[in-house]
C-alpha cells in the first residue's frame, strides 16, 4: 500500500456517516489473512487500492454496464462458485443495488451459500443524485431538488432486518465506525461456518 | 524571495476570503449537497465522484471560481441558486475542518 493511499484513507477515518475508505480498510482486516475473493470491483475503488490482490480470484470485476441490480445476485453466485473451494467470498453491497432483488438473500440461506455481504448503504441512487446535480447545473436549475427520486430514505431501510427476515445472520445499522471490525469478525464466523451473513453499515455516498 | 512571495500571496488569500459562519456554512454545504460528491467533512469520495476539499482547501479565490465556473464535472453553482453569503459560510466550514488522524496512528493503515 503506497504512503499517499494510506494518508488518503486516513481523511475522515471517524466520520459518520462511515468512509467507504474506512468500509474497506475494517472489511480487509477481516479478510486479509483469509484465501478471499472480492465478488464485485472497480478500477479506482478503495478495495482496489488499498487490498493487496495476489490471485486472480481476487476481484472479479463488475458488470460491463454500470447496470445497478448486478452486484447482489452476481455476489450469490461468485459465493456458491467458491464454496467447495475454500475461498472466502465478501461484496461490499450497496443499498441500491440490492433492492433491485434482494430475494437473492433467501436463495443464499435455503442454499446454505457462505456470501459475507457488507452494505454500503449510502441511503440513495446515488449515481443517480451526482448525476442531477450534474444536469442541474448544465440548466441552469437547483442543486437541492437532485435528491428527489434518487435517495432510498424516509423511511430508511433496515436491511439487516431484511436479511434476517430470509434467514440471514444480520447485523446494523451501524453509524459508529468503531462497531464495523467487531461485527465484521462476527459475520466471518458465520460465513466461515458455511452460512451467509449481512452487516448493514450506514456509510457516506461514496 | 520565493518564501517571501509564497507568504505575501497567503496572507492576501486569507485577507480576501469573506466572513463565514462555520456553522451556517455547515448547514449550507448539505443543503446544497456539497457533500454528495466531497464528503460531509470535505474528504473526497473515491472513483473519482469528488476531489478532497479540506483540511487546508485552496485559496477563496480559487474557491469561488471552482464553484462558480468549475472545471470538469463539477456542475455550476451559480449566484441565484447560491448567494455570495452562503458561499462565504461553506467556505468557512471548510477552513475550519481539522485534519484527521495520520494514518501511521491507524493500525488498519498499518498492515499491508
Amino acid at each position: 500500500m503506497k504512503a499517499r493511499t494510506r494518508e488518503a484513507a486516513a481523511v475522515a477515518w471517524d466520520a459518520s456517516p462511515v468512509s467507504t475508505a474506512r468500509l474497506h480498510a475494517e472489511l480487509w482486516n477481516v479478510l486479509k489473512n483469509e484465501n478471499w475473493c472480492l465478488a464485485e470491483s472497480r478500477s479506482g475503488s478503495w478495495a482496489a487500492r488499498l487490498w493487496p490482490a495476489t490471485q486472480h480470484h481476487n476481484f472479479l470485476g463488475q458488470s460491463g454496464g454500470a447496470g445497478v441490480g448486478y452486484i447482489a445476485p452476481a455476489a450469490v453466485g461468485a459465493a456458491l462458485a467458491n464454496k467447495d473451494k475454500g475461498i472466502v467470498t465478501a461484496v461490499v453491497q450497496p443499498d441500491g443495488d440490492l433492492m433491485y432483488a434482494p430475494g437473492v438473500l433467501w436463495t443464499a440461506a435455503h442454499h446454505r451459500i457462505p456470501l459475507l455481504s457488507v452494505m454500503h448503504n449510502n441511503r440513495a441512487y446515488h449515481q443517480e443524485v451526482m448525476h442531477l446535480q450534474k444536469m442541474a447545473g448544465l440548466h441552469n436549475r437547483r442543486m437541492d431538488t437532485a435528491r428527489i427520486g434518487t435517495t432510498i430514505e424516509d423511511p430508511n431501510i433496515d436491511y439487516a432486518k431484511l436479511a434476517q427476515a430470509q434467514g440471514v445472520w444480520a447485523e446494523g445499522p451501524i453509524t459508529d465506525p468503531a462497531k464495523i471490525g467487531p461485527a465484521l469478525q462476527r459475520a466471518l464466523a458465520v460465513v466461515k461456518k458455511g452460512e451467509p451473513a449481512l452487516v448493514d453499515v450506514v456509510t457516506q455516498g461514496r | 524571495m520565493k518564501w517571501i512571495f509564497l507568504l505575501v500571496v497567503g496572507t492576501a488569500s486569507a485577507q480576501d476570503a469573506p466572513t463565514g459562519d462555520v456553522k451556517r456554512g455547515h448547514a449550507a454545504f448539505l443543503k446544497y449537497q456539497c457533500y454528495t460528491c466531497h464528503g460531509t467533512v470535505g474528504q473526497g469520495a473515491e472513483r473519482g465522484a469528488g476531489p478532497k476539499l479540506a483540511p487546508n482547501p485552496f485559496p477563496w479565490a480559487g474557491f469561488e471560481f471552482q464553484v462558480r465556473t468549475p472545471r470538469q464535472d463539477m456542475p455550476a453553482y451559480r449566484k441565484q441558486h447560491l448567494p455570495d453569503q452562503d458561499l462565504a459560510d461553506i467556505y468557512a466550514y471548510v477552513r475550519s475542518i481539522k485534519p484527521s488522524p495520520a494514518a501511521s496512528a491507524i493500525p488498519l493503515l498499518k498492515s499491508d
